[in-house]
This record gives structure tokens, C-alpha cells and sequence, in this order.
């Protein structure tokens, strides 16, 4: 799955660590996330798109491998 | 894995420390072949079988119990260390928890065939003896490394 956290935390101004904290996660968790190492909950995703002030659908996007 | 039931991140240090020295004591006792004699007591036995001796039920026996505690105090401290909460628990430490528990289950059996094929009789049964602790030994080798990995 592909996302878009990275540009969106840029444009906020928010480092990784300061996303972690307000969606109540470490920052290993939003570095993992944002190397596609690690694919979020949908809670933990609408957190995010919550915070970053973005539709969620519009910061994950299902590849293809995903349908497999 | 959304476990509920994992111990509070306050005993890790200690249990952690427990478990390195017992696990050490452990090793010295059976390369030593070391007992101290004071733990010769009485025990009661549900099934006991000694060498060259007829099997008992439910009967008292006299024993050495310096390895029996020993190897329950590693037992306990060890899962009490490896399934206590990390400072912070979020579901991708869970995700990384769940993945080393699935490694270490997977190695265990791959390294316990594998002696199965090669290690024979009496040396067999130190394979059995150590196969009680090695999934948990992997499982808290591979979370820590999983751990460090991501920092």
C-alpha cells in the first residue's frame, strides 16, 4: 500500500516524532509506515488523515500486490 | 495481536536480570555436572523412574531440587521478560512481537528435526532438556533484535 505521509507531514511541519505523539504511536511505528515496511490499522489510519487534516483515501492508495 | 495480557513494562529490567543469571547458573550446573547438596530433600512424585530401578507412582523420593528451581526460575522470569509491554506499546510493536514468536516456533522445530537426524540416544535427551527453554530463548532473541532493528 502507498502513502502520501511523508508529503503531508512535510507541508504541516510536523517531524515524525510530533505525528507519533499526537496519534498516540512511537516513531518508529511512523517511520515504519512511511517506508511501506508496515501497513497501518484503519484506526490508526483515520488517526493519521485526521491529523495531517487529509482524506485518508487520498493518503493510502491499494497497489496491486495488495489484492493478492 | 492485540494481547491485553502482557505484563507491566516495570518488571522487565528485573525480570530480565533474573533471567540472565539463572540462565547462566542454569548452563554451569549442567556443564559442571554441580549440585549443592544441600537441596537433597524429599519430594513427592507423581511418576518417578531412576536408572536401572523399577517406576514409582505417587510415591515421596529423595532428590536434588537445585535444578528443578533453577530451571522454573528461568521458566517464569523468562516469559515474564519476554511478554512484558515496552515503554511504548502501539500495534507495530505487536506486529514485531507477533512475527519474532512466529521465527522463533518455526526455528525451534527446524533445529529440533534437524537433531532428531543427527543427535542419537543419551545425547538426545540434552536436546529435549534444552528444547523446554529454546522457543523462548529464540522468541526474546528475536524481539530484542527486531527492537533494536527499528530504532
Amino acid at each position: 500500500m502507498k502513502n502520501a505521509i511523508k508529503i503531508q507531514r512535510t507541508i504541516k511541519g510536523l517531524t515524525q516524532a510530533a505525528l507519533a505523539e499526537k496519534v498516540e504511536v512511537t516513531r518508529q511505528t511512523i517511520n515504519a509506515i512511511e517506508l511501506e515496511k508496515y501497513s497501518p490499522s484503519a484506526v490508526l489510519a483515520l488517526k493519521i488523515a485526521s491529523v495531517l487534516e487529509v482524506e485518508t483515501d487520498k493518503l493510502f492508495q491499494l497497489e496491486e500486490k495488495d489484492w493478492s | 495481536m492485540n494481547l491485553t495480557y502482557l505484563f507491566p513494562y516495570r518488571i522487565k529490567k528485573l525480570s530480565g536480570f533474573i533471567f540472565i543469571i539463572c540462565f547462566c547458573a542454569l548452563l554451569t550446573t549442567v556443564l559442571l555436572d554441580w549440585v549443592p547438596f544441600i537441596l537433597d530433600v524429599p519430594m513427592f512424585a507423581i511418576v518417578s523412574s531412576e536408572f536401572l530401578k523399577d517406576t514409582t507412582y505417587f510415591s515421596w523420593i529423595e532428590t536434588n531440587i537445585w535444578y528443578d528451581v533453577l530451571t522454573i526460575v528461568v521458566i517464569i522470569s523468562g516469559i515474564l521478560f519476554a511478554f512484558s509491554k515496552e515503554k511504548i506499546e502501539d500495534e507495530y510493536i505487536s506486529n514485531l512481537r507477533l512475527k519474532a514468536l512466529v521465527k522463533a516456533v518455526y526455528c525451534n522445530y527446524a533445529i529440533l528435526i534437524l537433531a532428531i537426524f543427527f543427535i542419537y540416544n543419551l545425547a538426545f535427551f540434552n536436546v529435549l532438556v534444552l528444547n523446554m527453554l529454546s522457543t523462548l530463548i529464540l522468541f526474546i532473541l528475536f524481539f530484542q533484535r527486531e527492537l533494536i532493528s527499528v530504532k
